[in-house]
């Protein structure tokens, strides 16, 4: 994810601004890190450059499905 | 004659064969016709529901130095869709996964909104559009193609594959789906409090022996998938025998020297007021 879509992604619920944390970069690409809500208290994961701005029940929901279909 | 095997792994450049025929079918030109002359260099594209991107990649081509933002629920779309710009050389489309109900952009920020085939799978088309319009800048349009599948046909039919339409159409409304909603996309999008809609339709016509492979594919993967029947037997949307019979007339519509499928789409370009 490139820094500069910080000027434009907002957290999907409180349609409010998003803090990024940096846990790896290559230039300005975000590879792996993520997007704090405040309002929210809650973290969108930044994986493999890919942000994932699913509402936060909706990525619960995902987690779920993702361990049934590993199981 | 060599059958397509879809079904056995068979990777080019990192893609599927099923992939590959994905890129050659879903492309802007074919499937977003109606909202190119609305595309101009320099402007911002919202494709919502973008799936594995095809179609985002030539909004992209359009609108280039513009920045075209594709957003899809599932990450494994997400991964086609950049290997899809990536394989292209593409440096202006972006892809996220998020949900469209609840879009992860500023309030005003897209010149043009698109969505294909995505609608009929919303339940809620009221709050997907509002939350559509509420990312378009004043001024900007929205341009959707939704399938009509009640004027959609397989021919010949042999008397039993529309029955196969009508079990699609059974699963899609189970899920609070709308199989019908391209005819219905002008009252969607007034109602949405959008202006000059313009409202037109067309068919995707499969004709060629390839086209009749792929439709033969694709009916094997989507109608006659034993999860798929196994559903609609379940919710009473058809019978095992019913099921056998579909099967039975793909596998002779496939043969057939008239064999021809049409799928039904509405389509509408709106202005954001």
């Amino acid at each position: 994810m490139h820094r500069d879509l910080m000027e434009i992604l907002v957290c999907p619920v409180t349609k409010e601004l998003l803090e990024l944390v940096v846990e790896e970069e290559a230039g300005d690409e975000v590879l792996r890190g993520h997007l704090y809500s405040k309002a929210i208290d809650f973290r969108y994961p930044i994986e493999d450059g890919i942000p994932n701005l699913l509402p936060p029940e909706m990525q619960a929901a995902d987690a779920a499905e993702g361990s049934d279909a590993g199981a | 004659m060599t059958e397509p095997r879809t079904s056995t792994p068979d990777y080019t450049l990192g893609f599927s064969e099923e992939m590959l025929e994905s890129l050659r079918r879903y492309t802007a030109e074919a499937n977003a016709g109606y909202l190119l002359p609305y595309l101009r260099p320099g402007l911002r594209v919202l494709d919502f529901g973008c799936g594995p991107g095809t179609i985002s990649s030539g909004l992209a081509k359009a609108v280039a130095p513009g920045e075209v933002h594709g957003v899809d629920m599932e990450a494994s779309q997400i991964d086609l869709a950049r290997s899809v710009v990536e394989l292209r050389g593409q440096d202006n489309a972006t892809f996220h996964v998020g949900d469209v109900m609840d879009l992860p952009f500023e309030d005003g920020y897209f010149d043009v909104a698109h969505c294909h085939n995505l609608l009929m799978h919303v339940p809620d088309t009221a709050a997907v559009l509002a939350e559509v319009r509420r990312v378009l800048k004043p001024g900007g349009i929205l341009g959707c193609r939704e399938m009509i599948s009640a004027s959609s046909f397989t021919h010949p039919d042999f008397g039993v594959i529309r029955n196969a339409w009508d079990m699609f159409e059974d699963l899609v409304s189970a899920d609070d789906g709308h199989p019908q909603i391209g005819k219905d996309l002008k009252r969607h999008l007034v109602e949405a409090g959008f202006t000059n809609v313009r409202a037109t339709a067309s068919f995707d016509i499969y004709s060629s022996p390839a086209d009749v492979a792929f439709i033969y594919r694709l009916a094997q993967k989507w109608f006659l998938a034993p999860e798929i029947t196994e559903a609609a037997i379940k919710y009473g949307a058809s019978t095992r025998e019913l099921c056998d019979a579909i099967s039975d007339a793909y596998n002779r519509w496939r043969e057939h020297p008239g064999a021809v499928c049409g799928v039904a789409y509405g389509e509408a370009v709106a202005g954001r007021p």
